[in-house]
């Protein structure tokens, strides 16, 4: 026995020498040769805008487009969703591209930023986040932000109440138009895919336009529609100057999302049979207005049981999404100028607005082809184009603005925020029905994913539950 | 390296001075041992009984020579051999004839050496090459179902070539691969399935990928060690986690004599279980025909005129390039036509391969040869693209240079080229346009030129389905099945070659010194072409892929062993390993042709929609590692092993260095005086193990990388920053420098016994194992910026029971019959998943396999119906049930317990061989049968039922007592209720309702899995006229006959995500197969 402990000893000796020694030879084999362990923060910022428009016009948009009554879920599990039976796990998809891929970003953007001092791309990179965190706020409620993107000291971000998140979105928005305007720094044209770097301009005045019409948006969202009326009076005031997603014809690369789903991923699935929205804009036709045009923009089809979504036009493979746009800062304008500073200061920008349209406006349409003339104020007293006598004339403009609204946000999620927002106001709301049962949606409901690993996540909440700001 | 050299001398001297007694009269002798056939016995121990020191090992020619005193008893033994013996006395020279006693006796351990298996404690099952290769599977892997206990082997798809799941006591990983490690002559070698793993991102649709292990020519194979325990697989530390198979290949014999082996194999197969569809109702909704309708809800076919049917011949027309018919709008269906045969008999037909194997190989007493070649030519129970075809060239040699050095060599050239055909969940795939089909659609035109109006311009090559009827869109919406079978070509060409040396030195008898290094290397070009027109490719698109893996694994071992004394004998190695594994896939995909007839080429695209696309990675581990072993009074085995292992996967700030040790004990009581010689129990013997083996992280996660901005949502669209100027971001995964190797810790304990002389064999072993430290990507909470961290997180647990019989029933001279059987349970939890809910391993984001947190791995997951705290259903106003808010486990894809039972007849040449496996329990989501129910294609759908009572439907709408209508009454629990078009296509439980639970059987199956019928000729007379030594016939069937009593339309073996961590789903992955195999051998 004594012989073989020896042996052993010996053994395991030698062993553990020699595999100490060759320890060596599997070192430095770790480096990921497919993939960089870091990148310039300003190559870093077109994936962050990447992210930002598939949130916006990807699945949360289709859902949020049949529960505003624009379209329809004609097959398998679309046909629950638009019955909303919808659950945690269908949520986390686009709220993982929202938080990794947009508000993860555009921290580190701001991060490396201050060490470089581009305030220009940290500007940027901040309106970028407002847009997503408050499309998260206005959709979910409360929601992580402050936390939020922090890994290492919050790995449970705190979900912060959703008017303090509109409240921060203001201070960020603020935020990012003094570094735009400080001048310094650049961002290239290959970086910045919506403006190209605002032509190289110092100042991008472009992006703080932009900034000034989310900062609008979300007063509006809040209900402080003063406010609301002072910040769009800086924002977009160019078609040109909209934040428009451009696409092209690839596949999986730069197709239209809306086209990709429609035509490559589920043929089928999302149509517009008997929705309210289509049906409506052949409705409203009045001796001023023809709405043939738009929708066409939008829709085929002959009878209301195979409303199409137009893959043509608006949903067409190359066609650009609209994420932050002039037209929707003009009807801001129309609508927190209605409500906060008069009659005609509402009208005038709703007229502003058919104008647009009338020579072609967003949806690029011959000059021919749109009827929107100008509206008068008798347009809107009892018995005028816009009144049957139900509504005072205030409420009959309001009514007309919030329904051109609708009508601009058919496929944007701005529409489903605006059906929420004005849900109470039952003379002027745009009447959405519910696809089944009697109640609309109020939200969206927090993922599974956030409910399996972030233990701050509150408690579920059904879809018909108003947010704090709705209520 | 020096290190070792410097071991073994210091232990050759340790060896030298305790081994050596010399004793005075002494006189030389020399011998031959030989076996019963009178081959020479190379490797025999011959030694004196009363001083077991002194001894020899015979040579290759089976001599030896030994100085041995007059009247010395000396023991012959050979493992696998009854031990002999004889006296010294006054002749000088000795034959000794060793006979065997005719069982498994001889295990080939970890790695690669033979040892005796009455002596060995590790838990294993030894499958004869022969065995597999009688199966009548193309694929080693295959062939070995129902052969060994605890190993679960599952096949993907019956197509030509297609992959298999192999799982040995469980699933002990969560996201690292299940496969074993395969072993091939004592070098690991590759068993991958890229493109069907996880990892791949290729989960539920595109082809079914192949088995790299089907690589190797069964024919070739001597034997497969499977072995199960973490005891036996230890010493390949963090690639055994998961079991070792160990295959040996055959070498020639030293009998001075060239065998010739030919055999010639010519299979029929069938698919075995079609899907049950109706031809009751034709294409339509609400009861009314449709023309290009999704669904078969259309009108009573039998209802119908029978008369023509109407056409719109004023507008469009399509003119097929097939029959160059022209198709218009159907206006009024009349006829009464179905033709659901016609459209499986276009898609299915017989396939057949034809197997030639041809093996040449001798030797004599300096050395040996084998050398075979074997060719596979398959066509696939699918028309057209679904073939596979191998050829394979093998030369092993071994050559004894002197009574030293000896040399093997064992090299292998296979070439495999395959076409596949897309299935799964896939618009381009061939079930789900074929089974969708309506009745009364004839697919069979599926090409042609389509015409807008009378007078418009023709459009060609237009892809015409049963949704796209007169090819009026350039979406088929669905691929027609023909055009998958037609035009869609996905091949693959694999070169592999595996060569392996080994150099062997015994410069002393207890003295051995090995050094083994082999390559693998495979080239995998693989193309995926999908024509212009096709569903999920309008434009067409082309990937073309050069997937290559290359492993180096090198061993340098000593070895001593010695008899200290009669009662106590040992031998320890010593080894060093290195491994290094690289993987590299070049590939580029384009899509929207600018020719659609050109030929595949990265250039036939704009700059814009071509992709290219690489990857590269290396692993390399190296370890150091030694086995000892020790023998007691001829009757206590004992097995010490151990490795020490560094690795490039692991993380900076882990270990890294890990340690996997291993023991064995075994006691074959029946050695013991009492027990001796006793005429029931002619041997026992209880045995334990204990082990450590682990599974190693993947490459490159112990950092954080920056990737290509490209996003993607749930549905499909995916928005890449690659076509904006370019970007990168952080990944959302984090990396992780504290990553680890797996750790999975076993028990086992065993007993084998023998009764009446051997012919009743019985074994059972019970395991438990442990695996901490699992991996995954746990989820993290999108808003920390990451929506996953690959970590050591989980806690899986094994444990089972594996019980081996068999019984020789008869044996007499002309008659035998015995049986043989294998059951196993295993019973798996994962009890820690750190907090995550659960982790999904593969399926749909509705339906999927997972790790849940006190479930057994790979539970099926996904929608529920409502229920309340008693468990009833909660009914909404109309009876019917509602969904539950939160999705939760579903089913159980694990089996209760699975065993095998064959049975073998012999009558002079005659034999007969039965092979049945019931697999109890395990359940399998039925996803086929629930999208037809939404399509009204299933059976079922087109029952036609009468209401009893006025009968709500799922809309809310009713059926007026004593009606008639299409569709079944169900009683949820408030009252019967109609499940009709509306609950099928519509209903929270319908085919695409949110509810998965409907679908969930349990797959409880006993299937004939193979019966053979064979005679062989080896008459003298036979011999002298033909100069063969045999010639054997046999007729295989093979899966003839499958009952599952609770599955329709399917055989539950197989599985949508192939070999991958995912089980238990099915979702119109193609069909399985049923064969007749005819095969001819001859022996020269």
């Amino acid at each position: 026995m004594r012989h073989i402990n020896k042996i052993l000893q010996y053994t395991l000796a030698v062993g553990f020498l020699s595999v100490f020694s060759c320890q060596s030879l599997v070192d430095d084999l770790d480096e990921d040769p497919n993939n960089p362990d870091s990148a310039p923060a300003e190559l870093t910022l077109a994936g962050a805008m990447v992210a930002d428009a598939l949130v916006h016009e990807g699945e949360l948009a289709r859902l949020a487009g049949m529960w505003s009554g624009y379209f329809t879920g004609s097959d398998r599990q679309y046909i629950g969703l638009w019955r909303y039976n919808s659950t945690a796990t269908d949520f986390d998809s686009p709220w993982g591209n929202l938080y990794y891929g947009v508000v993860q970003q555009t921290r580190i953007i701001q991060e490396e930023t201050q060490e470089t001092n581009n305030q220009v791309l940290r500007g940027i990179s901040q309106v970028i986040e407002a847009h997503a965190v408050g499309t998260a706020a206005s959709l979910w409620g409360d929601v992580p932000y402050r936390q939020a993107a922090n890994n290492e000291e919050f790995p449970n971000p705190e979900y912060d109440d959703q008017l303090q998140v509109f409240g921060d979105m203001q201070v960020l928005l603020d935020e990012a138009i003094t570094n735009l305007e400080s001048g310094n720094g650049t961002v290239s044209a290959d970086s910045d895919i919506f403006f190209d770097g605002d032509d190289g301009n110092v100042v991008p005045a472009t992006w703080v336009r932009v900034a000034y019409t989310l900062k609008a948006r979300y007063y509006l969202q809040v209900g402080d529609y003063a406010a609301a009326y002072m910040a769009a009076q800086n924002g977009i005031d160019t078609a040109e100057g909209s934040v428009i997603m451009p696409h092209g014809a690839s596949y999986l690369g730069n197709m239209n999302v809306y086209f990709s789903f429609l035509v490559f991923d589920r043929a089928g699935y999302l149509t517009a049979n008997n929705a309210f929205g289509p049906q409506l804009l052949l409705d409203r036709q009045n001796s001023k207005t023809d709405e043939s045009a738009r929708f066409s923009y939008h829709f085929t089809g002959s009878i209301p049981e195979r409303y199409d979504l137009n893959t043509g036009a608006a949903y067409a493979s190359e066609a650009s999404f609209p994420l932050i746009t002039y037209e929707e800062n003009l009807l801001t304008l129309a609508e927190a100028g209605a409500r906060s500073q008069s009659f005609a200061v509402g009208l005038g920008h709703l007229n502003e607005f058919r104008a647009y349209m009338e020579a072609g406006g967003y949806i690029g349409a011959e000059e021919d082809d749109v009827t929107m003339e100008e509206y008068l104020e008798a347009d809107f007293q009892s018995g005028g184009l816009e009144n049957d006598g139900d509504v005072t004339q205030d409420q009959a403009l309001l009514r007309e603005i919030l329904e051109e609204r609708y009508l601009t946000f058919i496929g944007r999620l701005m529409g489903f925020t605006d059906m929420r927002r004005t849900m109470n106001e039952t003379e002027v709301r745009v009447n959405v029905p519910a696809n089944v049962g009697s109640q609309l949606p109020e939200r969206f409901i927090y993922p599974q994913s956030e409910v399996n690993a972030n233990t701050s996540t509150p408690p579920p909440v059904g879809v018909f539950e108003p947010t704090d700001v709705n209520q | 390296m020096k290190n070792y050299f410097q071991a073994g001398r210091l232990l050759l001297l340790l060896l030298l001075f305790i081994g050596t007694v010399a004793q005075a009269q002494n006189k030389p002798i020399s011998g031959t041992v030989k076996d019963a056939q009178g081959d020479p016995v190379p490797g025999a121990n011959v030694y004196l009984k009363d001083n077991p020191s002194v001894g020899t090992v015979t040579n290759a020619s089976g001599n030896f020579t030994l100085e041995a005193p007059n009247g010395a008893v000396v023991i012959v033994s050979a493992v696998g051999m009854d031990e002999q013996e004889f006296v010294v006395g006054a002749q000088s020279n000795y034959t000794v004839a060793l006979t065997g006693i005719e069982l498994e006796t001889v295990v080939v351990n970890a790695l690669g050496f033979e040892t005796d298996k009455d002596k060995s404690a590790i838990s294993s099952s030894t499958v004869d090459g022969a065995a597999t290769v009688q199966s009548g599977e193309t694929s080693v892997l295959t062939g070995l179902a129902g052969k060994a206990s605890g190993v679960l082997i599952q096949r993907s798809t019956g197509d030509p070539g297609a992959g298999a799941y192999i799982q040995i006591r469980g699933q002990s990983t969560i996201t690292g691969s299940i496969q074993p490690l395969i072993v091939l002559d004592g070098v690991p070698i590759y068993n991958s399935n890229v493109g069907a793993s996880l990892a791949d991102n290729n989960q539920v649709d595109g082809v079914a990928q192949q088995s790299r292990l089907n690589d190797i020519n069964p024919d070739d194979i001597e034997s497969i060690e499977v072995l199960k325990g973490a005891s036996a697989a230890a010493l390949w530390g963090t690639r055994a986690a998961n079991g070792v198979l160990v295959i040996t290949t055959k070498q020639g014999k030293r009998n001075g004599k060239i065998n010739v082996n030919f055999r010639s194999t010519f299979s029929i197969d069938e698919i075995n279980i079609k899907p049950n569809l109706q031809s009751t109702y034709g294409q339509g909704v609400g009861g009314e025909y449709a023309f290009g309708e999704i669904g078969s809800w259309g009108d009573r076919i039998a209802s119908r005129s029978g008369e023509a049917d109407v056409f719109d011949t004023d507008g469009a027309r399509f003119v097929s390039d097939n029959s160059g018919e022209t198709f218009y709008p159907i206006t009024t269906k009349n006829s009464q036509e179905t033709f659901l045969d016609e459209n499986l008999d276009d898609i299915y037909q017989t396939g057949y391969f034809w197997d030639n194997s041809l093996s040449i190989s001798g030797g004599n007493a300096d050395g040996t040869f084998f050398l075979s070649l074997s060719d596979l030519d398959q066509q696939g129970i699918i028309r057209n693209n679904s073939d596979y075809r191998r050829t394979t060239l093998r030369f092993n040699s071994t050559k004894q240079l002197n009574d030293v050095i000896g040399f093997k060599t064992f090299t292998t050239y296979t070439r495999t080229t395959s076409n596949r055909i897309q299935q799964g969940s896939n618009i381009s795939g061939l079930n789900l346009g074929l089974f969708r089909t309506p009745p009364d659609f004839n697919n069979e035109d599926y090409i042609g030129t389509y015409f807008s109006g009378p007078n418009a311009l023709p459009e060609f090559g237009r892809h015409r389905s049963y949704r796209n009827p007169i090819g009026a869109t350039e979406t088929p919406r669905y691929n027609n099945p023909n055009f998958v079978v037609n035009e869609n070509r996905n091949t693959t060409t694999v070169n592999r070659v595996i060569a392996t040396v080994e150099g062997n030195a015994k410069p002393l008898d207890f003295l051995e010194f090995i050094v083994r290094a082999g390559v693998d290397y495979y080239g995998d070009r693989r193309l995926t072409f999908f024509p212009q027109f096709d569903a999920s490719n309008l434009g067409g698109s082309t990937q073309e892929q050069n997937l290559s893996e290359t492993q180096f694994n090198l061993d340098v071992m000593t070895r001593l062993n010695h008899q200290f004394s009669e009662n106590f004998a040992g031998s320890i190695l010593l080894g060093f390993n290195f491994n290094n594994r690289r993987l590299d896939n070049l590939s580029f995909t384009i899509q929207d042709f600018i020719i659609p007839s050109a030929p595949d080429n990265s250039a036939n695209a704009t700059a814009e929609n071509a992709d290219p696309f690489d990857e590269e990675s290396i692993i390399r581990t190296n370890a150091g590692y030694t086995s000892i072993d020790l023998e007691f009074y001829n009757q206590l085995f004992v097995n010490l092993t151990g490795r020490a292992e560094a690795a490039s996967t692991f993380g900076s700030n882990a270990n890294s260095v890990f340690f996997y040790p291993a023991a064995s004990v075994a006691w074959q009581f029946t050695q013991l005086d009492a027990l001796q010689d006793n005429s029931i129990l002619s041997f026992g013997k209880l045995r334990a193990g204990f082990g450590i083996v682990g599974i190693q992280p993947v490459p490159y996660a112990t950092n954080t990388d920056f990737v290509n901005g490209a996003f993607a949502e749930s549905w499909g669209p995916t928005l890449d920053a690659g076509f904006y100027g370019g970007s990168f971001i952080q990944d959302n995964i984090e990396g992780n420098d504290e990553l680890r190797p797996e750790r999975k810790t076993e028990v086992e304990g065993g007993l084998d016994l023998r009764f009446i002389d051997n012919r009743l064999r019985v074994s059972g072993t019970y395991y438990y194992n442990q695996t901490v430290d699992a991996l995954f990507n746990v989820a993290t909470a999108a808003s920390t910026g990451f929506t996953a961290r690959y970590d050591n997180a989980a806690t899986i647990e094994n444990r089972g029971v594996e019980l081996d019989l068999a019984y020789d029933v008869v044996r007499t001279d002309n008659f035998t019959w015995s049986l043989e059987g294998n059951w196993n349970r295993n019973r798996n939890e994962v009890t820690d998943l750190a907090g995550a809910e659960s982790i999904l391993l593969n399926g749909f984001t509705g339906t999927s396999s997972r790790a849940v947190e006190g479930q057994p791995l790979g539970v099926l997951w996904g929608g529920l119906y409502a229920r309340d705290e008693a468990g009833e259903l909660i009914l909404d106003a109309n009876g019917f049930p509602t969904q539950a808010l939160e999705e939760g486990v579903l089913g159980d894809p694990n089996p209760d317990w699975r065993g095998a039972i064959g049975t073998r007849f012999t009558y002079k040449g005659f034999s007969l061989y039965a092979l049945f496996d019931h697999i109890q329990g395990g359940d399998v989501w039925a996803g086929t049968e629930g999208a037809l129910n939404f399509f009204g294609t299933w059976d079922y759908t087109a029952n036609q039922s009468e209401a009893p009572v006025n009968l709500v439907n799922a809309s809310g709408n009713f059926i007026p007592a004593n009606t008639p209508f299409r569709g079944n009454i169900v009683d949820f629990g408030g009252g019967p209720v109609a499940l009709d078009e509306a609950w099928y296509a519509g209903g929270v439980g319908g085919g695409f309702g949110s509810v998965s639970e409907p679908f969930i059987y349990d797959a409880t199956n006993t299937r004939l899995r193979e019966l053979t019928l064979s005679y062989r000729l080896v008459s003298e007379g036979f011999t002298r006229v033909t100069k063969l030594a045999s010639l054997e016939l046999s007729v295989t069937g093979r899966n003839l006959v499958v009952w599952a009593p609770n599955v329709e339309g399917f055989d539950p073996d197989t599985n949508l995500t192939g070999p991958s961590n995912g089980r238990g789903l099915h979702y119109f992955q193609n069909p399985n197969t049923r064969s007749y195999l005819f095969t001819i051998r001859l022996t020269y």
